[in-house]
């Protein structure tokens, strides 16, 4: 355990996989059924191989950090200048309405699932709060929050996996065939879309994590089960419903948490699932809150890093978390007024800007710097 | 700072306990009223739902609530202003009924309503009423105790053995309608119980009493048990309902519903009447059974035809002949139950052929036999159904049910 930093790899690995669940439970397996049909379940293994690729690059991009540098301080070395400044800017913006977006979606989940008739809007903005005072605290605090509560929310998928597994009809899995290479390659899309923004965004947090050998291994162990329960998610939701009717359904995984009996007993319990989805909605919105206010800090020219501050202690640029946090809540409340224009930012918007900054902007950052000899 | 910031963070979480204005799906568990089955027709320019509870622990009989609206949640809604004391509480539907009227028309707003609903479960079995609607059926079924909900649960495990323990659930039906436009949903019929119950107390009734009368055709209605017994009829092995393109096209009755068992591998429990080769009746018992299919592929990669392969076990349950031992009249048998059931699979495969439907899901089955050339066909199953050659071949095997030879 290195003391001197707030958190180490692994802590900040488990983080990611609650982070994932988000998006994950959001695309898995609508997205990918629509793009690839009975297939789709095979497209998160399918996506393992770029995925890989990516990791590797963002290894080898992440090595070139210094002692306290993050992605973010790592732009603005690498662009310098007005260019570095206003690539943050962008970053801030784009963290901002990514985490408005995850308020807005993880509020439509309540609503579509559990509580009919209500305003998304209370949850947009309980959530919003909640991730505020998280972005408030320490980053060190949302870690191990997620190191703490991960096992349970593990424990709760893998039990409705178990379960959704026992009922699966084998003819809405396979056979496989030549032909589905073309729709498997487009349901690889969305899962590139899901863990891609897990890995990045984890780099925007390693300014507080000390550099440790065999990152490229250890996170592509990590990788590798992240995708194996990806592809356990998808076969039990195509399983039991085929791939025609969840292109169709909104949220397939609470429809089958819906359909769960258990032990002949215990049936109904998708309120009690959906509302465990409160602590990676909250660990995400105030990741994406700190993330995006640490670079707007650095763009401003201030000190991003806290050195212990209190909660409360909005000196030394501070201000600029709850300045953050109401632009936040405000995209929550605006963003996407209708189920239909979200899906619109569920399925288009948000996974072409996602892609755009992962395969685009970060490897943009890095060559740029390679030439200008920043790195 | 820190004081007020707690301070909004209280006052902004303090709504959401339970005050209403808020939270609008907020209601006590006492003021509810479980529904166990939804029924479903069609009226002039909506729908009418019809939500009966299930038996009542003070033995009064179970109620019945009807709405009309334009569509199935405005319909609900209806219904619920007339529950005087309690509200009714759609989120332990365990069966949904469908009239013969509103299934011709179209069931696609019901699945419609059945997929979104955050209430519905889509593992719910679909039943579709044959030769009345839902609300007549449910308002009639029931004994003063016990109700439609009740009667319904008894249909359902009988279907259930008689069909190999298969009931189409919503999401079976939604997904097949997906995948090949078509489907079979299970068909009931109601009339008098088999076995005559005495006539029903005079029933408690909380009959809502309105004066307009504009409002009483879209008004619900609280029906209490009739003074007759009556049950759903489910004949000797159910009935099914076909579903082509959202609409049902042809009831497959009970006559044929083996023939349905074995296209889709779903032999239950049967009895089976043939005749011995002196005319009497032998009844046996069909305890297992199955197809096999093998597409024939033309040259040019099309589907040719389909052979079928049916296998099928029984044992002699009941006979009037007293020369059963004799091995040419078990091969008799044997001949008459193997024949019996290529009648039925033929019957079947007759109205798939005329309807155009793949209803029995063979597609997916030549899929899972031959995936290549599936996947090179550039037309769907259904309409291929009338050019392609079919065959039959059953192979019977006939045991004895007891210890003699």
């Amino acid at each position: 355990m290195h003391t001197k930093y707030p958190f180490n790899r692994r802590q900040l690995l488990s983080l990611c996989t609650l982070l994932l669940l988000v998006p994950a439970l959001r695309l898995l397996p609508s997205a990918t059924a629509a793009a690839a049909g009975r297939a789709a379940w095979f497209s998160a293994p399918a996506a393992l191989p770029p995925l890989l690729l990516y990791l590797r690059f963002l290894c080898r991009f992440m090595e070139l950090r210094r002692e306290g540098e993050g992605l973010a301080e790592l732009t603005q070395r690498s662009l310098g200048g007005a260019l570095g400044k206003g690539v943050l800017l962008f970053f801030a913006a784009w963290l901002l309405l990514y985490g408005g977006f995850v308020l807005r979606s993880g509020a439509e989940r309540y609503v579509v699932t559990v509580f009919p008739h209500s305003s998304p809007a209370v949850f947009s903005v309980t959530l919003g709060l909640l991730a505020l005072l998280g972005a408030l605290g320490s980053l060190r605090t949302l870690v191990r929050a997620g190191r703490m509560v991960l096992p349970m929310m593990l424990f709760v998928l893998l039990t409705v996996l178990f379960f959704g597994l026992l009922s699966v009809d084998r003819s809405n899995l396979l056979p496989l065939t030549v032909y589905d290479a073309v729709p498997t390659a487009r349901g690889v899309l969305p899962v590139l879309n899901i863990l891609a923004f897990g890995m990045y965004g984890a780099c925007f947090l390693l300014a507080d994590a000390p550099k440790e050998p065999n990152a490229y291994r250890q996170t592509a162990a990590w990788l590798v089960r992240i995708t194996l329960l990806l592809t356990l998610l998808s076969a039990a939701v195509i399983g039991s419903f085929g791939a025609e009717l969840c292109a169709r359904l909104t949220q397939p995984f609470f429809t089958l948490v819906r359909n769960l009996v258990f032990f002949r007993s215990l049936e109904r319990v998708e309120a009690l699932v959906v509302t465990y989805w409160v602590f990676p909605d909250f660990l995400l919105s105030a990741v994406l809150l700190y993330a995006a206010q640490y670079c707007l800090r650095l763009a401003l020219g201030m000190d991003p890093a806290d050195h212990g501050r209190r909660r409360w202690d909005l000196r030394g640029g501070r201000r600029v978390i709850p300045l953050c946090g109401a632009v936040l809540i405000l995209l929550g409340l605006l963003l996407a007024p209708d189920a239909g224009s979200l899906r619109f930012w569920s399925e288009r918007l948000i996974p072409i800007l996602n892609l755009g900054v992962a395969f685009i902007l970060i490897p943009g950052i890095y060559i740029i710097g390679k030439q200008k000899k920043t790195l | 700072m820190k004081r007020a910031l707690v301070l909004l963070y209280i006052i902004w979480i303090l709504p959401l306990y339970g005050c209403g204005s808020v939270y609008a799906n907020y209601r006590e568990v006492e003021q509810l009223r479980v529904m166990q089955t939804m029924g479903l027709d069609l009226a002039p320019g909506g729908v009418t739902v019809t939500l009966a509870a299930a038996e009542d622990r003070s033995g009064s009989a179970p109620l019945c609530f009807s709405g009309t609206g334009e569509s199935i949640s405005a319909a609900i809604e209806a219904a619920r202003l007339h529950s005087v004391e309690e509200d009714l509480f759609t989120g332990h539907l365990k069966h949904i009924l469908i009239g013969e009227d509103a299934a011709r028309q179209s069931i696609e707003p019901y699945l419609s309503y059945i997929c979104r609903s955050p209430d519905a479960r889509m593992d719910m079995p679909l039943f579709i009423l044959r030769g009345a609607t839902a609300q007549e059926a449910m308002s009639a079924v029931g004994n003063g105790e016990k109700g439609v909900s009740e009667a319904l649960q008894a249909a359902q495990s009988k279907l259930d053995m008689q069909l190999g323990g298969h009931v189409f659930t919503a999401a079976e039906v939604l997904q097949r309608c997906a995948r090949s436009g078509c489907a079979l949903i299970c068909a009931l019929e109601y009339g008098p119980a088999a076995e005559e119950k005495p006539a029903a107390e005079e029933p408690d009734t909380q009959v809502t009493e309105t004066d307009d009368e504009e409002t009483l055709d879209n008004a619900a209605e609280e029906s209490a048990a009739p003074e007759k017994a009556s049950a759903f009829q489910t004949t000797a092995a159910g009935s099914y309902a076909v579903i082509k393109d959202g609409k049902l096209r042809e009831f497959i009755g009970p006559e044929m519903t083996l023939g349905v068992g074995f296209l889709t591998n779903t032999v239950g429990v049967r009895d089976l009447v043939v005749r011995d080769r002196f005319g009497a009746p032998v009844t046996l018992e069909i305890n297992r059974g199955g197809t096999r299919l093998r597409p024939l592929w033309a040259e040019d990669g099309s589907l040719r035809g389909i052979e079928i392969y049916a296998d099928v076990s029984a044992a002699l349950l009941e006979s009037g002949s007293a020369s059963l031992s004799a091995v040419e009249s078990a091969d008799y048998l044997t001949g008459q139950l193997e024949a019996a059931v290529s009648d039925q699979i033929g019957a079947v495969l007759w109205i798939a052929r005329n309807l155009e439907a793949d209803f029995l899901g063979l597609a997916d089955r030549i899929e899972q036999a031959a995936p290549l050339e599936y996947r090179r066909m550039d037309q769907a199953l259904g309409p291929l159904l009338p050019t392609l050659e079919l065959s039959i071949a059953v192979r019977g095997e006939l045991r004895h049910g007891h210890d003699m030879d």
